[in-house]
């Protein structure tokens, strides 16, 4: 899985504790979101994507033998 | 971190290479355990002081960042920096509690003079109360967060429960490679604990029996946590 998180981070001028704080996680789990070592449960993606206006298939891309 | 730990590293390795030439060079049948065993009590109780001081000086290091992190560095650098010291405070104050304890024992089994058992002794409580006093850092660190105290009671669930997924994903790797360490390392030690008493004529039996049980354990521990219910 691809993120786009650190791009979208960076268009809003938000930095991972500013970001974590408003997707009410860790600074931690945003960091290794953005690493692309973890994948977020719905819950989180979902708040990103509010966050970032942005659908969650906008933010997080899946290769096709992933699905 | 890395720097003093391999430095550390390095100190073992080279007592221990030292004392391996020495006996070869003494070309002595008889081998003087307890001899060894004081040097080896002497030098871990050095260690611990060195990481007494070590630990003090991160302490002092992170408060005086902690209390303005603004002049050394940014909220995300801050944020790591305050993780990976407190993570490496907690590295040193095991390292040194435990070297201590291991000193204690030597000098109070050998029946080594007086004032060596009394200074490893003062040394454990030293890095005992250290050890106590650190674990009180988190509060401070994040105020905003609702972390359990070690002293709590269901301390583990309510620790898992204060943390967020990613938090989770990160212990959960880390403490199944220390599960699988510990088992492999326990397994090489009841196999080096029975050369050990074959070589030098010193019944090991009562170690290797408690190191079969804990590993046992730790196994029956796992398997009974991770069962479908």
């Amino acid at each position: 899985m691809k993120t786009r998180l650190k791009e979208l981070r960076a268009r809003e001028r938000l930095n991972q504790t500013e970001l974590a704080k408003r997707a009410k996680v860790s600074r931690q789990t945003i960091s290794l979101i953005e690493r692309e070592e973890y994948v977020p449960s719905l819950l989180i993606a979902k708040r990103l994507s509010r966050i970032f206006e942005e659908p969650i298939e906008e933010i997080f891309i899946f290769e096709e033998e992933e699905l | 971190m890395k720097r003093i730990l391999r430095i550390l590293m390095y100190l073992v390795l080279g007592f221990f290479t030292g004392l391996v030439i020495s006996m070869l060079a003494s070309r002595n049948d008889e081998i003087d355990m307890a001899g060894i065993y004081q040097v080896t009590g002497v030098v871990l109780l050095l260690i611990a002081v060195i990481l007494i001081f070590v630990s003090v000086y991160l302490h002092r290091q992170l408060n005086t960042v902690s209390k303005d992190y603004t002049k050394y560095m940014d909220m995300d650098s801050y944020d790591v920096y305050r993780y990976n010291k407190f993570n490496d405070i907690q590295v040193v104050d095991t390292l040194m509690m435990i070297l201590a304890l291991v000193s204690v024992g030597i000098f109070v089994i050998l029946e080594s003079h007086f004032l060596l058992t009394l200074i490893a002794v003062i040394a454990f409580l030293v890095t005992l109360w250290l050890t106590i006093t650190h674990t009180g850092l988190v509060g401070r660190l994040y105020p905003d967060r609702k972390l359990p105290k070690p002293g709590d009671k269901k301390y583990a669930e309510k620790l898992l429960a204060a943390s967020d997924e990613g938090e989770r994903h990160i212990m959960l790797n880390g403490l199944y490679k220390t599960h699988g360490l510990i088992q492999v390392g326990l397994m090489i030690g009841i196999i080096l604990m029975i050369f050990y008493s074959l070589l030098t004529g010193e019944s090991q039996i009562f170690s290797i029996i408690v190191a079969g049980v804990l590993l046992i354990l730790a196994q029956l521990k796992y398997s009974m946590e991770i069962r479908e219910k």
